[in-house]
């Protein structure tokens, strides 16, 4: 079970007041078991994190990656570059 | 002159990028261009200014593999592709494209792919702000 950084961005960032957090994840999850755990810390922001997608190194996932202490494991809002 | 040019930039896209002038090779007859300005207006709101926020090393990779992706319609195209993030006002640029292959249907097709590409995955939000003194954080665009 590591213990690893979760980054936040744009109103994801705003609506938790912060920027990271650190969150004890299994070793391997997908994005559904990300997405829980970030909501389990702020469920008063669960819909909006539910809208969210997952990135793990950099990469978009969908289903079980491996995570190590050293993932860096963004939470990604709906974008809106261009 | 690199063949495959990708940067996030600070700040709103310097003149040189808007243009195309590097991208000439002998083998490719047709250059496309996408500019991306910032509007003022957005839902019938005056909009003032806009920040951009990123998630860098993603976006970076991201751009990468979005050229990787238009080299389908030419494996031999030439793209540069630059989005400015942080402030920005009305008028300015805040993303540029350039493709150049060796038909036009390829250098079209490239360059709508990308932008269409970034628009659905590159990590960057928009923040509006408005003459009315509010702000939104825009959901997809």
């Amino acid at each position: 079970m590591p213990e690893v950084t979760v980054l936040y961005f744009a109103q994801a960032r705003d609506r938790l007041g912060r920027d990271c957090d650190t969150l004890v994840l299994p070793a391997s999850a997908d994005a559904a078991a990300v997405l829980a755990a970030i909501s389990a810390r702020h469920p008063a922001n669960s819909a909006l994190i539910a809208r969210c997608r997952v990135a793990v190194d950099c990469q978009f996932i969908a289903g079980p990656v491996p995570l190590s202490p050293q993932s860096e494991i963004a939470l990604i809002p709906p974008v809106s570059g261009g | 002159m690199s063949r495959h040019v990708h940067r996030i930039i600070d700040g709103p896209l310097p003149t040189a990028l808007l243009t195309p002038a590097a991208l000439t090779a002998p083998e490719h007859g047709a250059i496309a261009s996408f500019i991306g300005v910032v509007r003022n207006h957005h839902n019938g709101r005056g909009v003032t200014h806009l920040v951009y926020d990123c998630y860098r090393p993603m976006a970076e990779k991201l751009l990468a593999d979005l050229i990787a992706e238009a080299m389908r319609f030419d494996a031999d195209l030439i793209a540069h592709v630059h989005h400015g993030i942080g402030h920005m006002i009305p008028g300015q640029p805040s993303v540029a494209i350039h493709v150049a292959t060796a038909h036009r249907v390829a250098a079209f097709d490239a360059c709508r792919h990308l932008i269409e590409r970034i628009k659905e995955d590159l990590p960057v939000w928009k923040q509006e702000f408005y003459d009315d003194g509010t702000s939104l954080w825009l959901k997809g665009s």
